[in-house]
């Protein structure tokens, strides 16, 4: 977890060193959602270019898989009907999480299911041999879920990784201080592991750069962004 | 990984065979349960070891896993691994009975004698039992109106002039004493360079695949106290609804391993530069699970072997 205030008082530090501008709360907290949300969406490419090696610390792939890890959720589906835009109803319909962001793994009663596509499906499930049962499920992505087959099953269980929770500043000024109200339920800190507090205030220097017309700013920023994901790699 | 293997104690695995209902376990395997393997476990531990990052196989979809590995069930049923499934029945009147469901391919039919041993009995390699299609007294064949279809009687002529009762109604040794010097008898053939196929008293049965039925001729006693014991092959696979009640013994569970590799590995390219090398250890592993199989024993071999210096007669 990346504290908000540190990263909104170097942001605001970094840009008033030459009296540029001021980032009210409100334009902060758009750029830290925008800022943490690209972070959060590279670690799914990163974990598939990054090179892997056996060691406790440097390993890429595993530091990628230990932040991803930390919005990695499971959840209890059970089988609804799903009317689609022009009203056919779905069965063995299972609707994700309102969390959800990415998919993992489907398991039905302990045991994985395979993903499958609608082509693949029509021939597995006529041949003996292959067509889905209780100790093999399959399912098929779907319109804000997926269908698991074969029809029996009522209940699945879902690995998965959710969507981060939107950062949001809060504070007030109190004689010419800027003083954030952690307090204030609104209040939220960037979910994003540790490590990331660089590349998220760079990022968020680099948008309001643009916003206040600071072309330099935002060069800079994003020349230090360049930086910190090199280095990481 | 200390946990032990045995799925029950001592106390609850012998406890079904000493009627010890309190104590026999939910999830009772049944005796002898430790000699096999699911193919559940089989696929399973498949995708663990062989399967994933910088293997030779990175990614596969588990139904491929599970088809290959129910291909190799049938396969290693018809091929290498024993032949368990058998049948005991009581010949009805009719001198007939239908295949079991399972049924692939038959082992052998034998009869059980008064004294519970049994003696193999001989197909009927000359009877047919095609479509019979019904006459009309002008011979012309009779339609079914609605579907227009010729229609048929199951048993053919022939099968009822092979089942017929013999004329004497006695045994077959009976007819056979009867008979012996008729030389257009064809049961035991002509007296006379007789067919040793057909030199045979115990009885025959005729097997109508497309019918799913078994035949026997007159020769064989009906009733209780004729009972015919089916011995028959299956692919294995029929309760494969659940991997996990179709079993494997635990000799064979390499096998098919290597035959699952191998085959996964035959249809990628990418994997085309191990095929050779699974192709033979494939073929190995399953020339070493049907020695494993076969059980043969020393003693039983010495046993039989003693008999060496006598004549062989017919």
């Amino acid at each position: 977890m990346v504290n908000i205030d540190n990263v909104y008082k170097t942001v605001l530090t970094i840009l008033n060193k030459e009296n540029r501008g001021y980032v009210t709360p409100r334009e902060f907290n758009d750029y830290a959602r925008q800022s943490q949300l690209e972070i959060f969406e590279s670690y799914f490419s990163a974990a598939n270019r990054a090179a892997s090696n056996e060691s406790d610390y440097s390993d890429t792939v595993r530091s990628v898989g230990e932040k991803i890890s930390y919005f990695h959720n499971n959840a209890v589906m059970d089988e609804i009907v799903f009317v689609d835009a022009v009203g056919n109803n779905i069965g063995d319909y299972y609707e994700w999480p309102l969390n959800f962001y990415r998919l993992g793994s489907i398991y039905v009663q302990g045991v994985f299911a395979q993903e499958i596509s609608d082509r693949d499906f029509s021939f597995v499930n006529r041949a003996p041999l292959t067509r889905p049962s209780i100790s093999s499920p399959v399912y098929i992505l779907h319109e804000g879920g997926v269908v698991i087959k074969p029809t029996a099953i009522v209940q699945a269980t879902i690995g998965y990784v959710r969507r981060p929770n939107d950062p949001v500043w809060v504070g007030t000024s109190v004689a010419g201080q800027i003083i954030a109200t952690p307090a204030n339920v609104v209040y939220s800190n960037f979910e994003l592991h540790k490590s990331e507090e660089t590349e998220l205030v760079a990022k968020i220097v680099g948008l309001a750069g643009v916003s206040i017309k600071a072309i330099d700013v935002a060069q800079i920023a994003a020349q230090k962004e360049t930086q910190i994901i090199q280095s990481e790699q | 990984m200390a946990i032990s293997r045995k799925v029950h104690t001592e106390l609850g695995y012998y406890a079904d065979f000493e009627s010890r209902v309190a104590d026999i376990p939910a999830n009772f395997q049944g005796l002898g349960y430790y000699s096999r393997t699911s193919i559940e476990d089989v696929v399973n531990n498949f995708i663990v070891a062989y399967t994933g990052d910088g293997k030779i196989i990175s990614k596969v979809p588990k139904y491929e896993v599970e088809f290959w590995a129910q291909r190799c069930m049938q396969e290693f049923s018809y091929d290498i691994l024993r032949s368990n499934k058998s049948i005991e029945i009581e010949l009805g009147p009719a001198g007939q009975f239908p295949l079991p469901q399972d049924y692939v391919n038959l082992n052998k039919i034998t009869l059980t004698t008064a004294k519970g041993t049994n003696i193999l009995l001989m197909p009927a390699k000359d009877v047919t039992n095609g479509s019979s299609f019904i006459q009309d007294a002008n011979y012309n064949y009779v339609f079914d109106p609605f579907a227009g279809t010729n229609q048929t009687v199951r048993d053919t002529e022939g099968i009822q002039k092979f089942q017929a009762a013999v004329p004497d109604g006695g045994t077959a040794q009976d007819f056979y004493d009867n008979n012996f010097n008729d030389d257009n008898f064809s049961y035991f053939n002509a007296r006379f360079g007789s067919n040793p196929s057909h030199s045979n008293s115990s009885g025959t049965y005729f097997i109508d695949n497309d019918a799913g039925v078994v035949f026997f001729d007159s020769s064989i006693e009906r009733g209780t106290d004729s009972l015919i014991n089916f011995h028959y092959i299956s692919d294995g696979l029929a309760d494969n609804g659940d991997l996990g009640n179709v079993m494997i013994p635990k000799l064979a569970e390499d096998a098919m391993y290597a035959f699952i590799i191998y085959n996964l590995c035959k249809v990628r390219p990418s994997a085309a530069m191990a095929v050779a090398l699974y192709k033979k250890e494939a073929s190995a592993k399953m020339r070493n699970t049907k020695i494993r199989l076969q059980d043969y024993d020393m003693a039983e071999i010495a046993q039989v072997m003693r008999g060496k210096a006598k004549w062989i007669k017919h």
